[in-house]
């Protein structure tokens, strides 16, 4: 009997060696989830604010149905296909038809089996998302200690999976992705115009409910500011959605005083959104050419040791900020992303146009890149890429080596936009953290009508 | 009376535990199968690295045998130990007309390899080991399953599930076998954002007896909250041998 047992040991380490094996020559990843840190403060979030949470998790059935419907189906067919899932994932929202946060799996099981990192990098990171709103949210959590849970929700992302996004401001991470000449940047903006501005719905939603938190305080005014938050979202928000992605900064000052780390992770977040749907939809490389260049942005907006020094550099541009209010400014070209855009486009020219240019010629390149940085395709707008509108513009540009590839990544230009930040912005004051000490009373935080 | 007052022990602690889990919060994922919750198929994926996770079932069984019946209930605790790995500890307890292995302890490890690809399922191995702590056992079984999972549709997250276990039966009693199988083949998808339907069916050779059992398995996995997972399923024998009919509920919490 005992051999027995000895011999069935022995096999089962057989086998599992052999699994091994093969995993290994063949490349295969693993899942490697990690779990979300054991607290009392979890589901705070959904059992204060049920309704919120379902907006929550409607918006990750957008981000996860999203992938697989950009993989699945065919560019010549965007704007059908546009059209449809802008209507589904509006219904979806506002019927509220998730009771829990779907993972990206769940609504994009392709795109699991194409790049299981992406879904890792994401989901980790709206686990972050939930802990945090769970932290706000918790009344047993005194106002003045909701900082410090914050900054140990913030370690704990960043110390337990290799995937969590970055905690330096997007400014940076989008210099070190240097995505803007891959041939697919700006598919997703412009050929899914209606499904664009969804997300940017979306990453107006989020954060402005840790927003109407932080002007609410822990008492039965959250409940209010939230809920007031919720029906802009319906009456204003979805009607008109905003034209570019807004960044935490511009919606949600007081949140990013507290905790600029995770402020900055969400903004890495919802960029990574951004360029894995242009990834997607782009239809010039095979599926693993589009692994090799999701891994690589994946990789290149990830924490990296040191980054804490640079999260309190950016700018405060509305700090008065009313998060029930959806103002003019929101729903234009003209915000900090696209300054972030415009100036990685100004830092690249010298290396690309080295002899320069005429006064003509820069005027209608920059018309080309603010067309190519809104929704849709406009009339006199090239099609295709920014890549493709600027070779049609300029065919003697010069492309580093491995600014368009697959996978690849042209260290000399990252270099170059990366000097670019700190000669402008290497001296900017860090943003002041968030007095906490006493509970906000909502009618001193704003003026009526939002912004001062 | 060692025996019965360490089934008396292990119950308790157990059943504490689920209770202690039920007074906290719960990150059960519907999603992730499990077997018996509440269907026997399960998928190659381990629970997430520091997920504690409670589970519990309650079964009643008509058995083949005239009137016979038997009413079953299993805590269990799973800890993702590390990444891609699971360990378990359960214990079946019955009531009714059969009892034997009830109490028995079952530890368990689950390794999953891969996650996935367009072309290759995941795949996983399971090993466990009976204790004979139960009623009317003998010698420490050790169980090995091989299984697969493979999303076959995505629009509806569609995924067939194969699972294959053998259990060597250390100390065969007269009419025992010492050589056991089972061969799970399982379907499930996602008809709303918190709910999984499963459909499979179980062919297994008993320990007594010369028959194998087959059985006809559907279940429902619903998200309650983002921690919490209540199952309900049921199953018709496909042969004389097999259970006229069973009905399971099961509840998982993650803490």
């Amino acid at each position: 009997m005992k051999s027995a047992h000895v011999r069935i040991c022995r096999n089962y380490v057989f086998l599992v060696g052999v699994f091994v094996l093969t995993r290994s020559a063949l490349g295969w990843e693993q899942r490697d989830e990690v779990s979300h840190p054991q607290r009392m403060h979890n589901t705070a979030f959904f059992y204060r604010h049920n309704a919120a949470y379902r907006y929550a998790s409607a918006f990750h059935y957008y981000h996860a149905k999203q992938h697989d419907v950009l993989q699945l189906t065919p560019l010549s067919e965007h704007e059908k296909i546009d059209a449809w899932f802008d209507e589904n994932v509006r219904s979806f929202t506002v019927n509220q038809k998730a009771r829990t946060e779907p993972t990206m799996e769940l609504y994009g099981p392709y795109t699991a089996m194409l790049a299981w990192r992406v879904y890792r990098a994401i989901d980790w990171t709206h686990i972050h998302h939930e802990q945090t709103y769970d932290i706000l949210s918790d009344r047993g959590i005194t106002w003045d200690r909701k900082g410090e849970r914050t900054a140990q929700a913030v370690d704990y992302y960043l110390r337990m999976n290799e995937v969590a996004r970055s905690v330096a401001p997007l400014d940076i991470t989008m210099r070190r992705a240097a995505v803007m000449m891959k041939p697919y940047f700006g598919y997703y903006r412009n050929y899914y115009p209606r499904s664009a501005r969804f997300a940017f719905v979306a990453h107006w939603w989020h954060p402005v409910i840790y927003e109407a938190m932080m002007i609410a305080g822990n008492g039965d005014e959250q409940q209010r500011l939230v809920k007031e938050v919720d029906r802009t979202l319906l009456e204003q928000v979805l009607s008109d959605p905003p034209r570019r992605m807004l960044l935490s900064r511009e919606l949600m000052p007081r949140y990013a005083r507290l905790s600029p780390e995770s402020a900055n992770i969400f903004d890495n977040l919802h960029m990574l959104h951004g360029i894995v749907y242009d990834i997607l939809a782009y239809e010039g490389w095979t599926e693993d050419q589009k692994r090799a260049e999701l891994y690589r942005v994946v990789n290149a907006m990830s924490y990296q040791q040191g980054d804490e020094r640079y999260a309190r550099l950016f700018s405060l541009p509305h700090p008065e900020q009313d998060p029930r209010s959806y103002d003019e400014w929101m729903k234009g070209y003209e915000g900090e992303m696209n300054r972030i855009m415009e100036e990685m486009m100004h830092e690249m020219m010298p290396m690309m146009m080295p002899k320069g240019m005429d006064k003509d010629m820069e005027d209608r390149l920059w018309a080309q890149f603010r067309m190519k940085l809104s929704p849709g395709l406009e009339e006199g707008e090239i099609p295709g890429s920014l890549h493709d509108a600027l070779m049609q513009l300029m065919p003697d540009m010069e492309m580093a080596p491995g600014s368009a590839e697959p996978g690849r990544t042209s260290a000399p230009m990252v270099d170059m936009m990366l000097k670019g930040w700190q000669k402008k912005y290497q001296n900017l004051p860090p943003v002041e953290p968030y007095p906490m000490q006493q509970e906000p009373e909502p009618s001193r935080q704003v003026r009526a009508g939002g912004e001062s | 009376m060692k025996k019965e007052i360490l089934q008396k022990f292990m119950g308790s602690c157990l059943f504490a535990a689920v209770g202690f889990a039920a007074s906290v919060v719960w990150a059960a994922d519907h999603s992730n199968l499990e077997e018996d919750q509440p269907v026997s198929v399960e998928d190659a994926f381990a629970t997430a690295y520091l997920n504690y996770e409670i589970q519990g079932l309650v079964r009643y069984e008509k058995l083949d045998t005239g009137d016979e019946d038997r009413l079953m209930f299993q805590p269990m605790l799973e800890y993702g130990v590390w990444r891609n790995t699971e360990v378990q500890v359960h214990a079946p307890f019955y009531t009714g007309d059969d009892d034997k292995h009830s109490g028995d302890l079952n530890l368990g490890a689950l390794y999953n390899f891969n996650q996935e690809s367009v072309m290759a399922p995941a795949t996983a191995l399971e090993g466990e080991l009976a204790l004979p702590t139960g009623e009317g056992s003998h010698g420490v079984d050790p169980t090995v399953k091989l299984i697969l999972t493979k999303t076959v549709e995505p629009e509806s997250f569609s995924r067939v599930h194969l699972n294959a276990a053998y259990t060597y039966n250390a100390r065969p009693q007269e009419d025992e076998r010492d050589h056991l199988y089972a061969l799970t083949a399982g379907y499930s998808f996602r008809p709303g954002a918190d709910t999984i339907v499963i459909v499979d069916v179980l062919r297994e050779r008993e320990r007594e007896g010369d028959e194998a059992i087959s059985l006809l398995e559907a279940g429902v996995r619903q998200q309650l909250d983002p921690l919490t997972v209540l199952g309900l399923g049921g199953g018709v024998g496909l042969n004389d041998e097999a259970p006229d009919y069973r009905v399971t509920l099961s509840a998982q919490r993650s803490f």
